[in-house]
Parts: C-alpha cells; sequence; structure tokens
C-alpha cells in the first residue's frame, strides 16, 4: 500500500477556511450570482416534487386493501364473523346469528365492495391523466427554466466582462 | 476447554450495508476464539444467503453463551425474539434514525423507527453489555436508561477497501462519461441523507463556476418514492450529470471512489458516518456536513461545514476545494492520517474482547 503522505503539509484550519467561503458567498450574493430565497427555491420545488409524489398513493392502497378484505370477507363461509365461544353450546347460537347477520348485510358488503371498486378505478385513471400531464409540464417547464439559467448565466458573464473591461 | 459461542443477530443483511460489513469483520475476529456466526431475518442476496443465517436457525438459548444484536431499526418480530431469548444478550447500538424524518412522507418508515426506540427500553433488563460505536450514539442509547456503554466502533475497518484493485473498464467508462472530473456521495438514498442537498450544491457549483463537474451518487435506494422524487428534481438541476449506480461491489466502490476528485456529504443524521472515512483512506478530500457523530469522526480529516449549512455554501467548498491546490493537499493529507488513526485502533478485536469477556 502506497503512503500518500509524501512532503510536509499543514493541519487543515477548518474555521479560516469556512470564514473565507462565508465571506465568498456574501460577495457573490452581494453581486447578484446567488440570487436571494435560491436555497429556499430549490427546498420548495424538491418539497413539491416530493409531496406530488405521495400524494394519492397511500389512499389507491388503502383502498385496495379494503377491497380485497371486504372480497376475502364475502367469498368466505363466515363472512368473516368469528363464532367461536369458550362457554360449550353458544358456538351454535353464533353461529345462528352469523346466518342471520350475513343474509341481511350480504347485499349491502356487496354493494360497498362495487363502489370502492369503481371509486379506485376512478382514482387509478386519475393518476395516469395527471401523470402523463405532469410529465408534459415538467417537459415544458424544465426547457423554460434551463433557457433561463443559460440565459442568466450570460448575462452576468458579459457584466463580469463589462466590468473588468474586457 | 469447550469454545465460548457467541452470535450476531441482524435484522437485515446486504451487501454494502455499512453494518453487515461490521458485523462480518467482528465475526471474522470472534472466529479466532468462540464458535460465532451471523444470523439475520432478512437476508438479501445470494451472497448473504451463503454468507449469513437465517434468524429461525439460530440455536436454543441453552446453547449460546451470548447474542449481539445490532440495533439501527425496529420491528416486532425482532423484538418478540429478543424477548424470547433467555442467555444474556449484548447491544451494537449504530443510532436509530429520529422519526421526525419520516413522520410526514413515510409514516410507516417513522413508525418502525419509533418501535426501534421502545425496543432499546423493551430489552434493556436483558443487556449484559452496551456498545455505541461513536460518542454521539452512546449518548442517544444512554436517553434510553443505558448505562455504563462503551465507545468502540465494532467491526469498523476504515482501509478495508484500499486493498481492492482497480475496475479498469468502470473507470474508463467513468472518464468517457465525466470528462472533467466528478463528485462522489456514497450513502443510502434516504431522505436524512439529504441527497437532493448533494445535488443542489453541484448545479449551483456548476452554474456559478462553469465547472461542469459530474455527480455519482452510489449507494442502494430504499425508499421507492424517494428516489422517484430524486429523479424528477435531477431534471430541474440540470447543470450537473448525475449517475447512480445502485448496489456496487467493493471493488466497484473503490474504484468510484479513487476516480472522485472529492467526497460531498450533506446527511443531517449520523451515527458514525463511515463511507467518508473510506474516501479519505483511498486519498480523497472529503467536504461535509457537520451532522450528528460526523464531527467526532472526521476528526481533523475532512472540512466539516456546519450542521445547518445549506447547498450554496457547500458549493463554495466543493469549489475551493477543486481549484484550491493546497487545501486539496492538505485535506486528503488530513484526511489520510485521520482514517489510519482511526484505523490502528483496531477495534474489532478490541470489541471481540470485550464481548469475550462479557460471556
Amino acid at each position: 500500500m502506497p503512503r500518500l503522505i509524501l512532503g510536509t503539509f499543514q493541519m487543515v484550519d477548518n474555521e479560516k477556511i469556512l470564514k473565507e467561503l462565508a465571506k465568498r458567498v456574501e460577495l457573490r450574493r452581494q453581486e447578484g450570482r446567488y440570487p436571494a430565497g435560491l436555497e429556499q427555491q430549490l427546498s420548495a420545488e424538491f418539497d413539491a416534487i416530493l409531496s406530488v409524489v405521495h400524494r394519492g398513493d397511500d389512499t389507491i392502497s388503502r383502498i385496495h386493501f379494503t377491497i380485497s378484505q371486504l372480497a376475502e370477507d364475502l367469498s368466505g363461509q363466515n363472512g368473516g364473523i368469528d363464532t367461536q365461544s369458550r362457554i360449550p353450546g353458544i358456538s351454535i347460537i353464533h353461529k345462528l346469528f352469523r346466518k342471520l347477520s350475513l343474509r341481511h348485510t350480504r347485499r349491502a358488503l356487496r354493494l360497498v365492495e362495487e363502489t370502492l371498486t369503481l371509486i379506485e378505478k376512478q382514482l387509478l385513471q386519475q393518476r395516469d391523466t395527471d401523470s402523463r400531464v405532469m410529465k408534459q409540464l415538467e417537459h415544458v417547464v424544465m426547457d423554460r427554466i434551463l433557457m433561463v439559467d443559460v440565459l442568466a448565466e450570460a448575462v452576468l458573464e458579459l457584466e463580469r466582462k463589462a466590468g473588468s473591461g474586457t | 476447554m469447550r469454545k465460548p459461542v457467541i452470535h450476531q443477530v441482524l435484522l437485515g443483511a446486504a451487501e454494502g450495508d455499512a453494518i453487515t460489513q461490521m458485523a462480518f469483520a467482528l465475526r471474522a475476529e470472534l472466529q479466532k476464539f468462540a464458535v460465532s456466526e451471523i444470523y439475520a431475518l432478512w437476508r438479501h442476496g445470494e451472497v448473504m444467503n451463503e454468507s449469513t443465517l437465517s434468524l429461525a436457525d439460530m440455536p436454543k438459548s441453552d446453547e449460546t453463551d451470548l447474542l449481539l444484536y445490532h440495533s439501527s431499526i425496529g420491528w416486532q418480530e425482532m423484538t418478540d425474539f429478543l424477548l424470547s431469548r433467555t442467555e444474556k444478550i449484548a447491544i451494537s447500538y449504530h443510532n436509530i434514525t429520529p422519526a421526525r424524518f419520516y413522520e410526514k412522507f413515510q409514516p410507516d418508515f417513522a413508525k418502525d423507527l419509533k418501535l426501534g426506540r421502545t425496543e432499546l427500553e423493551l430489552i434493556r433488563h436483558k443487556v449484559v453489555l452496551t456498545i455505541a460505536d461513536s460518542n454521539f450514539n452512546a449518548d442517544d442509547i444512554k436517553q434510553h436508561g443505558y448505562s455504563d456503554v462503551k465507545v468502540v466502533p465494532a467491526g469498523f475497518s476504515p482501509k478495508r477497501l484500499c486493498e481492492e484493485i482497480y475496475d479498469v473498464y468502470l473507470l474508463n467508462e467513468l472518464a468517457m462519461e465525466f470528462p472533467n472530473g466528478y463528485v462522489i456521495a456514497v450513502g443510502q438514498v434516504l431522505p436524512h441523507k439529504r441527497i437532493e442537498q448533494v445535488i443542489e450544491a453541484m448545479h449551483i457549483m456548476n452554474s456559478t463556476h462553469w465547472g461542469n463537474i459530474g455527480l455519482v451518487i452510489c449507494g442502494v435506494a430504499r425508499q421507492a418514492e424517494y428516489r422517484e422524487a430524486i429523479n424528477k428534481f435531477q431534471k430541474r438541476c440540470a447543470m450537473v450529470k448525475v449517475q447512480f449506480p445502485g448496489v456496487a461491489t467493493n471493488r466497484q466502490l473503490a474504484t468510484y471512489i479513487r476516480g472522485a476528485r472529492a467526497y460531498l456529504g450533506m446527511s443531517d443524521h449520523e451515527g458514525l458516518c463511515i463511507p467518508p472515512v473510506e474516501a479519505m483512506s483511498l486519498g480523497v478530500p472529503v467536504v461535509i456536513k457537520g451532522a450528528g457523530a460526523v464531527p467526532e469522526t472526521m476528526g481533523d480529516g475532512a472540512l466539516v461545514l456546519p450542521e445547518n449549512c445549506g447547498p450554496i455554501l457547500a458549493a463554495e467548498a466543493i469549489h475551493e476545494v477543486l481549484t484550491n491546490s493546497e487545501v486539496r493537499w492538505n485535506l486528503i493529507n488530513a484526511g489520510y492520517q485521520r482514517s489510519e488513526e482511526l484505523d490502528s485502533r483496531s477495534s474489532s478485536f478490541q470489541t471481540a474482547e470485550i464481548l469475550r469477556a462479557a460471556v
């Protein structure tokens, strides 16, 4: 393993370098090379992207989960109702009640399942549409931002040249 | 005389994962005098299936003298497992990221992080030995009622990548992709690592100084939504070309780091922070935000930025390191010296001895 330390070197004076860098940042802010609020703007843009990425997905998956649970209960023999009892003989009463309640609620559960399925379908369609529109918008906006960035840099460069008289 | 039986327990074992690497280094040291294996609840990939064992196959408590549990997140199944054990338990605390970083967008993940802290309190009465890999982590675990915490980076080998040979094909590809060179960031692509700030900093630097320096972000993306957001954000920060290699072998990782002109870290929370030390050991200057244990780990070996620093200051710092040859040279040497210092502490051996004494 070759050693890197070949000659003399000074320990890094963190504080000194940071002071110098802070001064430079301030100077560039005054020159307009770091526009006011640049960091906040970038951070806000990222947060906006993150919230779009997250928005809706959780709701859709929750609806999907509920539908699958409903379907499972409806297709099962007991409709999701536990009929076991620790008291001897009471299981039979539970089973009777289960039959009765299923008879009255099965149709309502089916309707809930169908409604949720429709909502899920609608949300998925909406998400696809949003995604397509967002992609188109993103493309256009990014192009414009890039153009503005390049133009701004070109203007600054010209100003610098004009300032130094070259 | 019977050999002591000291096993390590991980929630997940994955290639490229820092805690898994530490467990491997420690196992090699433990196996010199004990029967020692690594058991994990989840084993990712073929390599892990071959080199670690499933938690389901863990021998009974009366066949084991000591379990070393690596704590970094919570999972109910693991908590139940630990509570069911009757042998001595030692804990190696690598820090649990505060849940606040994830509450807004990943509430489920935030719940696991909170559970990790609850787990620390639930298993405390069973723990006979507590090890933290930094003073920062020691202070953190003490808040959960632990005392007499030994600070030693268990299994941390800062120079583990030094022996890796270059992948010349990869180096060639990188040279073609980034003709003006690139800056590297290594770590999992997770929100608290603030990958977006790394991209912002490089975008600002290239916009301000016309550097056209690339960026390589080497690490696994653990959360699809965050990765997707980063992907979209990349387009906004068009002044920097970014490459995400994903999972990398040690040889690839060593090549990516060696080929970089500087290392940049903007994480908001670190319990130890290994990758920049590996970069130092390979002669790459490091610029990093001083969050969590970072100042303690970096020592004088890196340009440590204030904890609240934004991408503008980071951009200026990177520009300084790339263009000021005196600062660059001093930083490379200081970093190299720091990695030597950390390596000389030989933490695997020290940790193995502490564990042997606890049996």
